[in-house]
């Protein structure tokens, strides 16, 4: 028999409704934590630590003068590769200096990492180890464990895979649903929020899908990228072209920094370099790498952040001259168009370009896609526990419910709770975290009323950001309300109390029990509101559209 | 995928669209750089920046395709041919 357009829309429906519920409460966990990435760097790390509330004291001046003495105090075999972390918001809390062995000719090779406070410029870490211990020794704040917690879910390699994988399968879901959903400038405008509850929990699914389109698919496109490209791509790439050498394929593809020595030694102009850097207002330096330390030959690099432009961009200078040589991006050896590509992904993916605007548009958009997964989910078990749908009992569906919502307002509580981990114990954020999630879940599932056990938890978070001011001035040594009320603490603070206010609004408005169990509302009318969502689904529905 | 009538053997086709597909645009990511006529950076980073797409190709090819014969019929020949392709390349290297 023949395969009909209406068979095809419906095979469309099931692979989007399958791939959906799956992936559903992981989409919402990735996407979630992602739109409060976007803030991790710099908004949550200047909030995180209070060292940052003031501009640092390290003045191109200082950090030059710290690296010559490092460098005059360090055996010569440590000045191969020096780099210094330049303390900011958008990268690192403190000054960090490293002063690395050549780890390519000794597979032993070790390094120095010099720690400084910020704005006392005290000596607060020193370590010297492997090179592959290195960077174990930066501290995590609560930005950094968000950040991370998107990126990989703290598994390593397996979380790197399934965030990849989630973004392809976010890719599939946008492709099946913008086959069963042809009628697309008709579902920008349907939004019908009082026919029906199953009817609002549709049309808000497809209104949000439609508008962020363009957005989903990026945030598809490059996590999958992202996700799988260290474990599963770049191996992939190399096998063929280099021969399984992955070493050799990024050597290939990368700039070469390493200068040719001259063994003329030159004074390293490590000041007026970064001089340059900090009096051009439009970039801000993140980091300075300095290759072949005290040779005439040496090279340096200063990574730095540009908001008008969108990849990182790296200036070259010669360090016995202090002379510019060149500016490039990451990915600029690797040339064609996908080099272009590769340079904008991570900015794009974290909207790291624009400014502010454009981080709270992508934040919007993120959490519209955390709603998609969570719609979708809430329509699957809708459409079985109360409609016709499915084969397993009520219960069954319900059970489904409950850890639907335990899990994603759950991680919205736990999300809120870091701010207070972070305050009141720094070392146990991560613990934390996840307990508050752990104890969100339990409860959810322990409870018989999913609305209100919604209600509940997104009020906590609620007061969880409201009364953030008050854990600030309890904890912080110098209040920063005392100083200027527009510093970027101030207004992060503010907007965290306003996100509050705005969650509990929503706890307020959500309802306590399923709307068509409304007591004022008759057995007639509640059977009419079922039979005019159904109507008005089926109107819509792939089933209708194929007719 | 519960429909037996829209799609047939359903546990198979599951396995070929979650592991067969993921196996295969791999594979086929690999080989990409061997044929593909563009300058070194894109022949090789190319492939990777179209992995995705290779793999949703499949992936709903794999689901929506009425006989499962014929998706494991092209699957086969695409896993065949690029195995060669990166064999052959690997010899010659």
């Amino acid at each position: 028999m023949a395969t009909t357009k209406r068979d095809q829309l419906k095979k469309f429906y099931i692979l989007h409704s399958w791939v959906g519920v799956i992936t559903g409460i992981l989409l919402f966990v990735i996407a979630f934590t992602g739109a409060v990435s976007v803030f991790a760097r710099p908004d949550l790390k200047l909030w995180a630590n209070e060292s940052l509330h003031q501009p640092s004291a390290a003045t191109p001046q200082i950090i030059a003068e710290l690296i010559h003495d490092a460098a005059a105090n360090t055996d010569e075999s440590f000045h191969h590769e020096i780099h210094a972390f330049l303390p900011s918001p958008s990268v690192w809390t403190n000054l960090v200096l490293i002063l690395e062995q050549d780890h390519d000719e000794d597979p032993d090779a070790q390094a120095l990492w010099l720690e400084y406070h910020p704005q006392t410029l005290e000596l607060i870490k020193r370590w010297q180890g492997d090179t592959e211990e290195l960077f174990d020794q930066r501290s995590q704040d609560m930005s950094d464990f968000i950040s991370g917690f998107h990126a990989d879910l703290h598994l390593g390699r397996v979380g790197l895979i399934l965030t990849g994988l989630l973004g392809l399968t976010l890719m599939a879901s946008i492709a099946t649903g913008l086959f069963i959903h042809r009628k697309i400038l008709k579902e920008l405008f349907s939004f019908r929020p009082h026919r029906s509850f199953r009817l609002l929990l549709t049309d808000t699914h497809k209104v949000i899908s439609v508008w962020g389109i363009l957005f989903h698919s990026m945030i598809g496109f490059t996590g999958a990228f992202l996700g799988l490209a260290t474990v599963l791509l770049v191996p992939a790439a190399a096998f063929v072209s280099f021969s399984g050498d992955q070493e050799k394929l990024l050597e290939t593809l990368s700039p070469e920094v390493y200068p040719v020595l001259s063994s003329n030694y030159a004074d390293m102009q490590v000041q007026p370099i970064l001089e340059q850097i900090y009096n051009d207002q439009k970039i801000e330096p993140l980091r300075i790498s300095i290759y072949g330390w005290g040779d005439k030959n040496a090279v340096g690099f200063v990574d730095t952040f540009n908001q008008s432009r969108m990849p990182r961009e790296n200036y070259k200078f010669q360090m016995a001259t202090a002379q510019q040589l060149e500016t490039s991006t990451r990915f600029e050896t690797v040339g064609g168009v996908s080099g272009q590509i590769l340079d904008v992904i991570y900015p794009l993916h974290f909207g790291n370009f624009g400014g502010i605007a454009v981080k709270i548009l992508w934040a919007v958009l993120g959490v519209s896609t955390s709603l998609i997964a969570l719609t979708g989910m809430m329509i699957w078990v809708e459409r079985r526990a109360f409609g016709s749908e499915g084969n397993l009992s009520k219960q069954n569906y319900q059970r489904l419910s409950r850890l639907t919502i335990g899990s994603c307002a759950g991680l919205v509580v736990a999300c809120c709770g870091l701010f207070w981990f972070q305050r009141l114990a720094h070392d146990w954020v991560s613990v934390g975290f996840f307990c508050v999630w752990g104890v969100a879940l339990l409860y959810s599932l322990l409870r018989n009323n999913d609305f209100q056990t919604c209600r509940q938890l997104l009020g906590a978070s609620a007061f969880l950001l409201i009364a953030l001011p008050i854990l600030d001035s309890v904890t912080l040594d110098k209040n920063p309300l005392y100083g200027s009320t527009a510093s970027h603490f101030n207004i992060i603070s503010l907007a965290l109390v306003f996100i509050g206010a705005g969650l509990g609004f929503i706890a307020k408005k959500l309802p306590s029990e399923r709307p068509s169990n409304n007591k004022s509302t008759s057995s007639a009318d509640q059977d009419k509101l079922v039979e005019e969502a159904d109507v008005a689904e089926k109107t819509d529905s792939i089933i209708e559209g194929s007719l | 995928m519960k429909n037996p009538i829209l799609f047939s053997s359903p546990v198979y086709r599951t396995l070929t669209a979650v592991a067969a597909c993921l196996l295969l645009s791999v594979v086929i990511t690999a080989a990409m750089p061997a044929y593909l006529p563009l300058n070194q950076g894109d022949r090789i980073a190319g492939p990777t920046l179209l992995f995705p797409f290779i793999w949703l190709t499949l992936f709903i090819y794999s689901a929506m395709a009425k006989s499962l014969l014929r998706v494991w019929s092209v699957f086969a020949v695409l896993l065949i041919s690029h195995l060669g392709l990166i064999a052959w390349v690997l010899k010659g290297s």
